[in-house]
């Protein structure tokens, strides 16, 4: 038998557990996963890359090394501290962008597939192993990372698994699938103006986009230097805090990567999730800019999971829309700019919808840029001061729950908006100053899909983040599975 | 063609394709080298222009003073590793 829970699949860390103590084996897990992964995979389009021989052969690795330890026999340096890892045996996926020994690192395109197979692993890939967790592919992403919908004209749409008609959003729509489907139970996605979080918004999962520079993004391709950040997506808060525990470290292969000190995510969950172990937290609900727009009954399930925590008062985050703004025309340019040769040899073979784009980007005035980035100095010291005042801020991560797949725009203030630009339109402001966020699902009545509230707070404040994640979870007002 | 800028607000001064940013991506797309555009790239990429235009009327109009700032990597004392060599074998 597997870790599984009642409804099939275990989380990360019933996984390792039941592989520490004997209840199933990494092989076990391993092959679980992709039968399930070959069994949903064809509805759902969350997988581009499978690396199935990989896979199985570090699951034969680490049951043969928990073997020899059971008999009381010496462990393999390595392998010891794989075993001994919070993730022994656990799957896991990564959107396509971040860089597999052997395989092309695609980042949704085909004009990448014309490159040769990485020569190495991504640093996030090498730290979830070394923490014992086993990969089994890569993942649907929108072209190069340039979009909100999780649609990709070469690969297909990734699909929702609350809804196989609608969006996963994106642009980390295939991880998103693939955990929310229960494929695996975490993988990894990045962020660079909410694409973990619109994904984890519409597909009712936690979803971290850690502070600017926490985490390596070294060995993923990029997007927006400036803007770019990774992160894990899971079903379940402790599994969300122990992958992010697992990524933790500086590394000179990044250079924005220099933490100032490692901040367990986990020990502030902890094994009940209350939050509670600390001074209170001041929590507050984003007023202005964050509410324009939303759904009602959106703003009511999150004005309903504030009060359930205790708050009840409102702040405005100062110049948002233009942050926004800014955000939006800095992604363009540098987006341009890094795609520059590829418009010039290959631009036939872009999806129509990303090339026009970063055409356009590339034609934007260096003033522009160069307003925007001394703008977007002064909008970081105006959320400072906020969080004097406060310790965390809410506000929902998308203004609507998943679009239909082929949905071109979206009801927004009595107008239509074009959905692929402006499904994030209040997490760009956010991950424009690199704040911390942790993206939770709220509890929803049987046949209303999923939506995510972001749960953030000041740079390098991720436990803030996590422990208000956990009161939700405590007051009950989260879509968490029981586990 | 769509003007919404990324708040869904609407500007007062929106241009349309044909005039200034129809001249200005002809212009660009000749000096980034991108070669002649097939009509409906053209159509598209000037509203791409435009929505981004838009959107940098709303930080442009922000006042900010005209003072130095920081647009580039500083090199602060935690930064300083070690000491130069001052050439110690050089009395």
């Amino acid at each position: 038998m597997t870790a599984a829970d009642d409804d099939g699949v275990g989380s990360a860390s019933k996984i390792a557990t039941a592989i520490a103590s004997g209840e199933t084996t990494a092989v076990r897990e391993v092959e679980a996963a992709l039968a399930r992964l070959a069994a949903g995979n064809p509805a759902l389009g969350a997988f581009t890359d499978v690396v199935a021989d990989r896979a199985l052969i570090r699951a034969r690795k680490l049951d043969a090394a928990w073997a020899v330890r059971s008999g009381s026999g010496s462990t393999p340096g390595a392998l010891a501290g794989a075993l001994a890892g919070a993730l022994a045996g656990v799957p896991f996926a990564v959107k396509n962008l971040y860089d597999i020994a052997g395989v092309v690192t695609r980042a949704g395109s085909k004009i990448n597939l014309s490159n040769a197979p990485a020569g190495t692993d991504a640093t996030a890939i090498r730290r979830l192993e070394e923490a014992g967790a086993i990969l089994i592919g890569a993942c649907n992403m929108d072209e190069y990372a340039y979009g909100f919908t999780g649609e990709n004209a070469h690969d297909g749409p990734s699909r929702n698994p609350a809804d196989l008609t609608r969006m996963t959003g994106g642009s980390s729509g295939g991880p998103a699938a693939a955990v929310a489907a229960r494929i695996v139970p975490i993988a990894l996605g990045s962020d660079t103006n909410g694409s973990i979080r619109v994904p984890a918004s519409l597909t009712g999962l936690y979803g971290l986009k850690p502070t600017y520079g926490r985490l390596s993004r070294a060995g993923t391709f990029p997007f927006v230097a400036s803007l770019d950040h990774i992160g894990p997506l899971a079903r379940t808060l402790a599994d969300l805090a122990v992958t992010y525990d697992a990524l933790q470290g500086a590394d000179p292969r990044d250079p924005v990567c220099r933490p100032p000190r490692l901040e367990p995510g986990l020990e502030p969950v902890g094994p009940i999730g209350c939050g509670n172990d600390g001074p209170p937290l001041r929590i507050a609900v984003a007023d202005g800019y964050f509410r324009t727009g939303a759904m009602p009954n959106l703003l009511d399930a999150l004005d309903h999971a504030a009060a359930a925590i205790g708050a009840t008062t409102r702040i405005e985050i100062p110049e948002a829309h233009r942050a926004r703004a800014a955000a939006f025309v800095i992604t363009a340019a540098e987006g341009g700019a890094l795609h520059l040769d590829r418009l010039r040899e290959r631009a036939i073979d872009f999806d129509p919808d990303t090339r026009d784009r970063l055409i356009a980007g590339a034609m934007i005035p260096a003033q522009w840029v160069i307003a925007a980035q001394r703008f977007r100095r002064w909008f970081a010291g105006a959320v400072a001061h906020v969080f004097r005042d406060v310790d965390v801020v809410l506000a929902l991560a998308t203004p609507i729950a998943a679009p239909k797949l082929g949905q071109k725009t979206f009801l927004f203030e009595g107008r239509e908006l074009p959905v692929r630009p402006h499904l994030g339109l209040y997490t760009q402001p956010l991950s424009f100053i690199g704040l911390p966020v942790v993206t939770v699902p709220l509890k929803r009545a049987a046949g209303e899909l999923p939506i995510g509230v972001q749960v953030i707070a000041a740079p390098w404040n991720e436990r803030a983040c996590f422990r208000a994640a956990a009161m939700l979870d405590a007051a009950r007002v989260t879509a968490t599975p029981t586990v | 063609m769509t003007n919404d800028t990324p708040t869904g607000q609407s500007s007062t001064q929106d241009p349309e394709p044909g005039d200034a940013y129809d001249a200005h991506r002809a212009a660009m797309t000749t000096i980034l080298g991108l070669g002649h555009l097939p009509d409906a790239w053209n159509a598209s990429v000037t509203g791409y222009l435009v929505m981004a235009a838009t959107a940098a009327d709303l930080f442009l109009a922000f006042p900010l003073d005209d003072t130095y700032d920081e647009l580039a990597p500083v090199f602060r004392p935690d930064s300083v590793t070690s000491e130069p060599d001052r050439g110690s074998s050089n009395p």
